[in-house]
């Protein structure tokens, strides 16, 4: 087997679905609400998780300052990108969408508080920074 | 820092027993009786048996582990991982193989439980690692090691902005006020780097090198090994959700490492908001270099978010608070509140009239040493 075959036989099926999920379809909404939900809820707690461990660690460190707010703030503008190039009329509503996620977002930080009581919960001042990456790309690629 | 009531440990190790009994059991129950438990539920009968007695046994699995973690939670964080872990991929591909290829209703009962697991995980992870900082931050100052206390003490810190020595000027006035003598050192850093205020470019490096945790040095303390201080403290802030370079390099020299070792030691930070991660450093820091940890505080800086997050970022750019003028009324102020600073004078005593842990106990550290 050559390792063109190799690839060409791979199986890229939930890569495809993922990428088509993230278009944010109108006729799947449940599915990339769950998804994207799910996604900024592993991120925030992976972010608390690592508050007190690994604490020499770059790669961690690396990690936390990215879960922080860079990493999803980024994810949810790539994603209302794509969805307004796939679905131009839709824009406007994905925005409100996008704040939904980050409503869940907090809720997820502040759960934290129910199973710690010395931590930090939901950091609304870095989401806020996210925010301002977010919906500026958002409300730009609605606009154009 | 806060304080919030939260589950006990005893609800989530019942939390685990429960999907323990559920995985375990319910497993053992799917694979005898899935025919009738199948027909019960509309459910058509599994095209791959193999698969099916393969998830099962893999669910089983998570049931087991999830029994350890009820027996011995404070030995299981890395179980825990495990179990976050399984449960988000059975989760995942429950809700994948669903909406994809029409798994039916059934399965989503596991699907959703899992997924609810995965949160129930996560936090019982955050609630039995580091303990010991828990405990610290209830207030609590632990008792010191078996050594004369000579009555003085060492403030070692760095302050770029000025809170950090705010702080320790009242941990400061707390230990002299009980009768302790107290010697100070900044950190200072061999590189021009660390001032304030600073221009966006030297903002942006000192960003950079925080995030990769990229060392500086500082010039030598001056503390030798058999110093006469029965008590060091030191402060840290928090730059970019860790502590900052200069006290961390007091702790990556060597040479200062002897300064701390069988001493007692405690921690202060202050920030904007995120103090966790830095004062986990700092701790783990004075621990690691022999240091007897009897006490931690933590304080952010007063106000609401986001118009305190924005706010620092004002201070920072404009290298003064309360700038620009006309944001004067919403902008909050750049150092810990009064009532933080009172009881940094409440810690310094509390630090100063500490007990001395039993013999016995101290005995028994010093032969795990």
């Amino acid at each position: 087997m050559s390792l063109t075959s190799l690839i060409e036989n791979g199986t890229w099926g939930p890569f495809k679905d993922l990428l088509q999920l993230m278009s944010l379809p109108p006729d799947r909404i449940w599915q990339w609400m769950l998804f994207l939900s799910a996604f900024l809820v592993l991120c925030e707690l992976t972010r608390l998780a690592l508050g007190t461990v690994f604490t020499r660690s770059v790669l961690a460190h690396v990690l936390r300052c990215l879960l922080t707010f860079a990493l999803q703030a980024i994810v949810l503008a790539a994603v209302l990108v794509w969805a307004d190039h796939r679905y131009p009329t839709r824009g406007w509503i994905n925005l409100g969408y996008a704040l939904l996620f980050y409503a869940i977002w907090y809720v997820a930080g502040q759960l934290v508080l129910l199973a710690r009581p010395d931590t930090e919960g939901a950091d609304l001042g870095f989401m806020t920074v996210g925010a301002l990456i977010t919906f500026p790309v958002g409300i730009v690629a609605a606009l154009i | 820092m806060h304080f919030h009531k939260a589950i006990s440990t005893k609800g989530f190790r019942y939390l685990c027993l429960l999907t323990a009994l559920a995985n375990a059991g319910g497993n053992i129950g799917l694979v005898l009786f899935y025919k009738p438990i199948f027909q019960l539920f509309g459910v058509p009968l599994p095209q791959d048996m193999f698969s099916f007695a393969f998830v099962c046994g893999f669910s089983f699995t998570v049931g087991v582990l999830a029994f350890i973690v009820f027996l011995a939670p404070e030995k299981s964080a890395p179980l825990l991982v495990v179990g976050i872990t399984g449960k988000a991929i059975y989760a995942f591909f429950t809700f994948y193989f669903r909406f994809h290829s029409g798994l039916p209703d059934f399965y989503m009962v596991f699907g959703w439980w899992d997924a609810v697991y995965t949160v129930i995980f996560f936090m019982f992870l955050m609630r039995v690692v580091s303990p010991d900082l828990t405990v610290l931050n209830h207030g609590n100052i632990l008792p010191g090691v078996v050594r004369p206390r000579t009555k003085k003490a060492l403030l070692i810190y760095f302050s770029m902005t000025g809170n950090g020595s705010r702080a320790m000027k009242r941990v400061r006035e707390g230990l002299e006020s009980k009768g302790y003598t107290v010697d100070e050192r900044m950190c200072e850093s061999t590189e021009a780097l660390f001032h304030f205020p600073f221009s966006l470019g030297v903002f942006l490096r000192i960003m950079i090198r925080a995030i990769f945790r990229v060392p500086t040095t500082i010039k030598p303390l001056g503390i030798p090994a058999n110093h006469a201080y029965d008590l060091i403290v030191v402060e840290s802030q928090t730059w970019f959700v860790g502590m900052s370079a200069p006290v961390e390099a007091a702790f990556q020299d060597q040479n200062n490492r002897s300064i701390f070792a069988g001493r007692d030691v405690a921690a202060v930070n202050v920030c904007r908001g995120l103090w966790q991660r830095p004062q986990a450093q700092l701790i783990r820091w004075l621990e690691r270099v022999g240091g007897h940890v009897v006490g931690a505080r933590a304080y952010e800086n007063p106000g609401h978010e986001p118009v305190r997050c924005f706010s620092l970022f004002f201070f920072l750019g404009t290298g003064a608070p309360g700038r620009p003028a006309f944001l004067n009324g919403i902008l909050t102020q750049q150092h810990i509140t009064a009532e933080a600073e009172q009881e940094l004078v409440a810690f310094g005593q509390a630090l100063a009239e500490r007990n001395t842990m039993p013999v016995d106990i101290a005995f028994a550290q010093s032969t795990r040493a």
